[in-house]
C-alpha cells in the first residue's frame, strides 16, 4: 500500500488532506492571553472612534447639502419677497401717475372738422352795456 | 444553537442601541473566526491582526445598517474580508514602490525550519492571492463556495474554479510528498 498522499478530485466538500497539510501554516494563536490582548486592542480602537468623532466624507457632504438646501430656501423666499415688493411698487407708481394727471380727452370723428365757435347772441349782446 | 443565535441577536440589538459592553461581547465571540478569515486572505499573522482590527472598527461604524435578522457572523466576515483585501491592495502598492529585494516573501514563519512546511509555504506562494485565500477558506476553514464568493466579492462559480485550479497546482507541486503528518 502506498503511503503517498492521495489527492482527491474536484469536490464541493472540503478536502481533508489539503486541510491537514495547510492548517499548520494558518493556525491561529492558541493562548488565551493573545485573544484577550487582541480584544483589548479592538475595543480601544472602537472607543477611540466614538460615534461623534466618526466623520465620513458622505456625512460631511450630507451636512453641506443640508446647509446648502436651507440657504437656497432662504434665498428663494427673500428673492420672492423682493420681487413681489418691486412689482407692487411699480403698480402703485403707475396707478399714482394715472391719478395725478388730468384727463385730456378729445374726441374727433373721422372726416369731422373743428366745430366753429357758436355765433354771438344778438339779444344778449344788445343787452350788455 | 438556536439559543446562541438568540443571544447573539440580543447582543446585536443592544450594541445597535449604543451599549458598548454588548459590542465587546460580540468581539469576543467572533474575533477568532474573523482572524482565520483575515489570515486566509493576507497570509501573515501581523497583517491578519491589522485586518481584524480594521474589520471590527468598520463593523462598529456600520452597525446601524445591519439588519438583526441576518447572520451577524456572515456579515462580519464580509467586512473583515474586505478589510483584508484592502490591506493587501495597499501592501501591493507599497511593495511596488519599494526596491525588489525588500519585498517580503509571503510566508516567512520562524518555525519554518521544517522541510515539509517550507515546501508547503513555497507551493502556496505559487498560487494567486485569490486562489490561496479560496483554498484556505474552503479546505482549512470549511467555508462554502457561496460564503467565500460573498466574502471575496466574486461569483460562486469563480470561487469554485479558483479552488479547482489551486488544488491542481498544489497537486502538481506537492504530489511527491509522502504522508509524514
Amino acid at each position: 500500500m502506498s503511503n503517498e498522499i492521495q489527492f482527491p478530485g474536484r469536490s464541493d466538500a472540503p478536502d481533508e488532506r489539503f486541510g491537514q497539510l495547510i492548517r499548520p501554516l494558518y493556525e491561529p494563536p492558541q493562548e488565551g492571553t493573545y485573544w484577550d490582548g487582541l480584544h483589548t486592542r479592538i475595543m480601544n480602537r472602537v472607543r477611540a472612534a466614538a460615534p461623534d468623532d466618526v466623520v465620513e466624507w458622505w456625512m460631511v457632504m450630507s451636512r453641506w447639502a443640508k446647509m446648502g438646501t436651507v440657504a437656497a430656501m432662504i434665498l428663494a423666499v427673500l428673492a420672492g419677497a423682493l420681487l413681489m415688493q418691486h412689482e407692487q411698487r411699480e403698480a402703485r407708481m403707475a396707478y399714482d401717475a394715472v391719478l395725478s394727471q388730468p384727463p385730456t380727452y378729445s374726441f374727433q370723428m373721422d372726416g369731422e372738422e373743428d366745430e366753429p365757435p357758436p355765433p354771438a347772441n344778438p339779444i344778449l349782446r344788445s343787452g350788455l352795456p | 444553537m438556536a439559543e446562541t443565535r438568540l443571544d447573539e441577536r440580543r447582543l446585536v440589538l443592544a450594541a445597535q442601541a449604543g451599549e458598548e459592553q454588548a459590542f465587546s461581547q460580540l468581539v469576543r465571540l467572533h474575533q477568532r473566526r474573523a482572524y482565520t478569515v483575515a489570515r486566509a486572505i493576507v497570509g501573515t499573522h501581523e497583517d491578519a491582526e491589522d485586518a481584524v482590527q480594521d474589520g471590527f472598527l468598520h463593523a462598529y461604524r456600520a452597525l446601524d445598517r445591519f439588519l438583526p435578522d441576518q447572520a451577524f457572523g456572515a456579515w462580519l466576515h464580509r467586512i473583515v474580508a474586505n478589510a483584508a483585501l484592502d490591506l493587501m491592495r495597499r501592501r501591493k502598492v507599497r511593495a511596488a514602490d519599494e526596491l525588489p529585494e525588500t519585498v517580503a516573501a509571503p510566508f516567512r514563519d520562524p518555525g519554518e525550519a521544517d522541510h515539509l512546511r517550507g515546501r508547503l509555504g513555497r507551493a502556496l506562494a505559487e498560487l494567486t492571492d485569490r486562489q490561496r485565500a479560496v483554498i484556505v477558506l474552503h479546505d482549512v476553514e470549511g467555508f462554502k463556495h457561496a460564503e467565500i464568493g460573498a466574502m471575496l466579492a466574486i461569483p460562486e462559480g469563480t470561487a469554485r474554479s479558483d479552488l479547482h485550479h489551486a488544488r491542481a497546482m498544489l497537486r502538481r507541486l506537492l504530489g511527491d510528498i509522502r504522508s509524514e503528518l
